[in-house]
């Protein structure tokens, strides 16, 4: 691959890391579903690359598929959700910025230490920043553990997936069109299902905040 | 030429100092729909204030009246050692240079001392007002420091020197890919700058509401002349950060001899650097509010989070 | 081909319920359930032997049984086929007392078939993505019955169990991708012998890096300790005949995705590593467990954590290996058995006294004396008492590890007599003292008895007396998962 097509889809994969960190650190949850919108074109816009790049059909139509689904079918299904909640939709974290960013530099360092070198040398030709994508991951998870709200959660499970197909692109995992468009297929349904229950929550409960989701003790 | 040219650097600061402070306050001006004042405005501002009586409350000791003088030749005193157009240090014999002084280290804690006399003053006039102002500003200034010592020791250490025309000279040179923590590093700066200089989000330098003041409230007691040079030296101080902003962590165009064209290349880029700056200053100050004061400490450590994130990407790689 | 049709019924009947068949018929609903779920078990018989003799049923459409899988299989339509049974008389009853109306019943049965659908289509499968879709369709089927009721709690349960299963099964995925990326081809792997063919030339440190990840995904579903957190609530607020087919068989098929992986791992590092990690858990699990039980207050909750207990008994018995496997294995069919029938005579308890805690439930022996005493029996054969199956299997995993483990076996045992001791105690304060005042006696109706007088008997006599066909295969499946390469 050319020297300018490796920068381009470092560049692409510096984004998609860029929207993951940015999640930890807005207010709002309907800039949380801006982020995710270019997280996911980000991460169409790689397998694009690498399709084109190394002329698989089968590549380029999994990324189309991808962006049509992720990255402008799903938001848009966010945003009606969110219109019938009224402008609710701030949540805060159970840790201070700082030191949440503090946190996000100690997974970053975790990321690209010695311990997961070995991932990047399994298959010929790793591209893009494959330490990045994999601190996208933890980040991710500790999205889902930090930020309060069932909104946050949602993303945070998206992100991650996100974040583990780019990762398998830049190690250089190929798999069989059959199976990526299954495990599309399924996150999609899973998009689906996960706002079922966001609405029923909502209904239920009145609110969004995970600490209001107390009905379950050891009782 | 060198000689006149020393003395243009020492009194280049302050000159310029209250330009900037006009030019801030025009754009202000413009993005709020207003006409605004001339940008020459506070120099006559500062004439008026000299001309005018003094009233010193009789509690007041030798350090209301002392500590204006100490401040403002602090700041003339660093900014003779700033980098503005060129990355040549005046110096005036063999013997007496201002070399020891452009090291940032040594710039970073005489405007401590400066903050320190201020504070001082503030709670020296006995009123309650100054009181808190001194406070709130002594918790401002510990807090920024780390953000502010940090993000300059990044630049520090990516150009392998901690003087700061070398930094300038060395950090003009290296490849654009290693530029990213120092983007991070600016970040911090800019936060730092925000901070110490009374800027918004954490004080608003035009207000007139006593409980909502920081940096205003020290110099309340103050009137004519001292006032003037309270004044006189927060604009430099800010002119002095802006300088530094611009030209270590974006560092081309900086002239590295004396002579005619490149200096007035370097001029022209020097004035779009810090154009560029006080739009963003006077941007901030338009569209956001000022944080609560307890909100002021998260972001002060953000900026040292992100100038120690700058740090260890700078070591590692 | 009889793989085929067996993976197929499921979906066959779902398909069957959720469009041909109108909401109001519940009872052909429910009769065509039943009928699906026979069917599978009656294949699941005549495929098991063929296994046993053949060695694997042959691969049509990247289907293919071997040991392992076939057993699995039994065990999944066995249950299922009690299951289907149990869940027509019980929503029979719920129906009749007003808490549900018909168009839920036929929700839950289209869920139920497609439930069943993915976790044969998980074992059945060569591919372990396919396996990976297959299980996140579990997933995905279970979620809106867990919320069946449609309260606060059942909605945040199920919003839990929806969270954390597909955070886990993500990492699993990424643990499965990695190992398919190991054998430095691109492209051709597409099932479980190819990949262990060419375990040896993997690299150690990313074989480990990979099977962390397998662990900690999939064991999220089985339920191992620290990731068990869904459990309690999750089978709490289910509808008891899905809480049972959850506890029995979905722990199981999470584990055999877990086993697939292990033999890869152990055939290219050696097992120290995978049956570390498999004792750690195990021991926690068990301990942890153990102690809650003992002051439990909610019954459904207490077998939700025997259920994971008993996930930490048999991940101990696959890390001690030899001896330990194959009484692993066989605690898996032991163990389905006995938590289903234990769910199922707790749902007949829920249906008559309507609450799930413990100190509001007294006299059971006098209003449901049926349903007490195969309560009473599964108490019994779950703690590990003899003569039921579960002793002989804790026996047999306890003495693998006496040798290589002997104070780990020692912490295990006591913890198993605090659960015991914290079993006797609640139950028989269930069981005894007076009747409360509104409830009358009697079983709800003939479909809620069955199934359980059913699997009574089905337990007493393979504990008793274990058919040798079962045997052979459990035989062959533990030979599969410790042999040496």
């Amino acid at each position: 691959m050319s020297e300018y097509v490796l920068n381009a889809l470092l560049f692409v994969d510096m984004a998609a890391f860029l929207a993951v960190l940015f999640m930890h650190l807005i207010k709002k949850d309907s800039h949380l579903i801006w982020l995710y919108a270019l997280q996911s074109m980000a991460t169409g816009l790689f397998l694009l690359g690498t399709g084109i790049a190394e002329e698989e059909r089968s590549l380029i139509m999994v990324a189309a598929l991808t962006i049509i689904i992720k990255a402008i079918a799903a938001p848009i299904f966010f945003f009606r959700l969110m219109d019938r909640f009224g402008s609710h939709g701030s949540s805060s974290s159970y840790l201070s910025t700082p030191v949440t960013l503090a946190a996000l530099m100690a997974l970053v360092m975790f990321a690209y230490s010695s311990v997961f070198q070995i991932l990047g040398m399994l298959l010929p030709g790793t591209v893009g920043s494959f330490p990045l994508s994999l601190a996208a991951i933890f980040m991710a998870i500790f999205l889902m553990i930090n930020r309060r709200g069932v909104f946050s959660q949602m993303i945070g499970i998206l992100a991650l997936e996100n974040s583990i197909v780019l990762l398998t692109a830049c190690i250089g995992i190929k798999q069989p069109i059959a199976l990526e468009v299954g495990i599309i297929s399924d996150i999609a349904l899973w998009i689906v299902i996960a706002n079922a229950f966001i609405s029923m929550i909502y209904r239920q409960f009145g609110s969004l905040s995970t600490s209001d989701l107390k009905q379950l003790t050891e009782e | 030429m060198t000689l006149f040219f020393s003395l243009i650097q020492i009194v280049a600061i302050p000159a310029i100092s209250p330009l900037f402070v006009g030019i801030i306050r025009k754009l202000k001006a413009r993005m709020q729909s207003r006409v605004g004042a001339d940008i020459f405005q506070p120099y006559r501002d500062l004439s008026k204030l000299f001309k005018k009586d003094e009233i010193i409350s009789k509690d007041a000791s030798w350090i209301t009246k002392i500590a204006p003088y100490i401040i403002f030749t602090v700041t003339v005193v660093v900014g003779a050692a700033v980098p503005i157009v060129t990355t040549i240090i005046p110096s005036f014999t063999p013997g007496f240079s201002l070399l020891p002084l452009s090291d940032f280290i040594v710039m970073v804690y005489l405007l401590a001392l400066g903050t320190f006399f201020l504070a001082l003053a503030g709670m020296d006039s006995g009123s309650g007002f100054g009181g808190f102002g001194s406070s709130r500003e002594m918790m401002v200034a510990a807090l920024a420091e780390g953000g502010l010592f940090f993000s300059l020791l990044v630049a520090s250490v990516a150009s392998g020197s901690g003087h700061v025309p070398s930094m300038v000279v060395s950090l003009q040179t290296l490849p654009f890919t290693s530029f990213m923590p120092l983007i991070v590093a600016f970040l911090a700066f800019f936060i730092a700058l925000l901070a110490e200089n009374n800027r918004f989000p954490v004080d608003n330098p035009s207000t007139h509401l006593e409980l909502t003041m920081i940096h205003e409230a020290m110099i309340l007691e103050y009137s004519g002349k001292r006032l003037a040079l309270m004044e006189w030296a927060t604009a430099n101080k800010l002119v002095i950060f802006i300088a530094l902003g611009a030209n270590i962590f974006f560092p081309w165009g900086v002239a590295a001899s004396l002579e005619g064209h490149a200096i007035l290349l370097a001029f022209v880029l020097f004035s779009l650097k810090t154009g560029a700056l006080l739009f963003s200053i006077a941007f901030i100050e338009s569209t956001m509010a000022k944080f609560r004061v307890f909100r002021v400490p998260d972001l002060l450590f953000t900026s040292f989070v992100l100038a120690v994130t700058a740090l260890c990407i700078i070591i590692t790689f | 081909m009889m793989t085929t049709f067996l993976v197929a019924v499921p979906l066959a009947t779902a398909c069957l319920i959720g469009f041909l068949l109108p909401a109001k018929s519940v009872r052909f609903i429910g009769w065509s359930a039943i009928f699906a779920s026979s069917l599978d078990f009656l294949l699941a018989l005549f495929i098991v032997p063929r296994v046993v003799s053949v060695g694997s049923t042959g691969p049509a459409f990247w289907l293919s049984l071997d040991a392992l899988a076939a057993f699995l299989v039994l065990i999944i339509t066995l249950v299922g086929f009690f299951a289907s049974l149990y869940s027509v008389g019980y929503l029979q009853a719920e129906v009749e007392k007003g808490i549900i109306g018909p168009n839920r019943v036929r929700q839950y049965f289209l869920l139920f078939e497609l439930f069943m659908f993915a976790m044969l289509l998980a074992v059945s499968t060569t591919h372990p993505v396919v396996m990976w879709i297959a299980i996140e369709a579990t997933t995905l089927s279970t979620a809106f019955l867990i919320s069946f009721y449609n309260k606060p709690s059942a909605t945040e349960a199920a919003w839990k169990y929806l969270i954390l299963n597909s955070l886990g099964l993500l990492l699993s995925l990424l643990g499965t991708l990695i190992f398919l990326a190991l054998p430095q081809i691109q492209t051709g792997i597409t099932d479980w012998s190819m990949l262990q063919a060419s375990a040896a030339s993997f690299h150690p440190l990313a074989v480990k890096i990979a099977f962390v990840f397998i662990l900690v995904g999939y064991g999220t579903k089985v339920g191992l300790v620290p990731l068990h957190t869904w459990k309690p609530d999750t089978y709490a607020k289910a509808p008891t005949p899905m809480a049972g087919l959850l506890a029995s068989v979905l722990i199981n098929v999470a584990l055999f995705g877990i086993l697939r992986f292990k033999t890869v791992t152990d055939a290219s590092i050696g097992t120290g590593f995978s049956s570390g990690l498999f004792v750690m858990f195990g021991t926690i699990s068990i301990v942890l467990a153990a102690l809650i039980i003992f002051i439990q207050k909610n019954y459904k909750r207490m077998l939700a954590y025997s259920g994971i207990e008993h996930a930490g008994i048999m991940a101990l018995g696959f890390g001690f290996g030899g001896i330990g496997t194959f009484a692993a294995l066989l605690h898996m069919l032991y163990h389905a058995l006995v938590k289903a029938m234990l769910f199922f005579t707790a749902g007949n308890i829920f249906l008559k006294y309507s609450t799930t805690k413990m100190k509001q439930i007294t006299g059971v022996l006098s209003v449901l004396p049926l349903s007490s005493v195969l309560f009473f029996g599964g108490f019994i054969a779950i703690a590990g008492l003899p003569p039921f199956g579960i002793f002989a299997t804790k026996l047999l995993i306890l003495s693998a590890g006496m040798m290589s483990y002997p104070w780990i076996s020692g912490i295990v045992l006591f913890a198993l007599a605090v659960v015991f001791f914290g079993f006797f105690r609640h139950v028989t304060a269930m069981l005894f003292g007076p009747i409360p005042q509104d409830i009358e006696p009697g079983e709800s109706n003939m479909l809620t008895k069955i199934p359980i007088v059913l699997m009574a008997a089905i337990i007493i006599i393979v504990s008793f007396d274990l058919p040798e066909t079962i045997s052979s295969i459990v035989t062959a499946a533990a030979a599969s998962l410790t042999q040496p390469f």
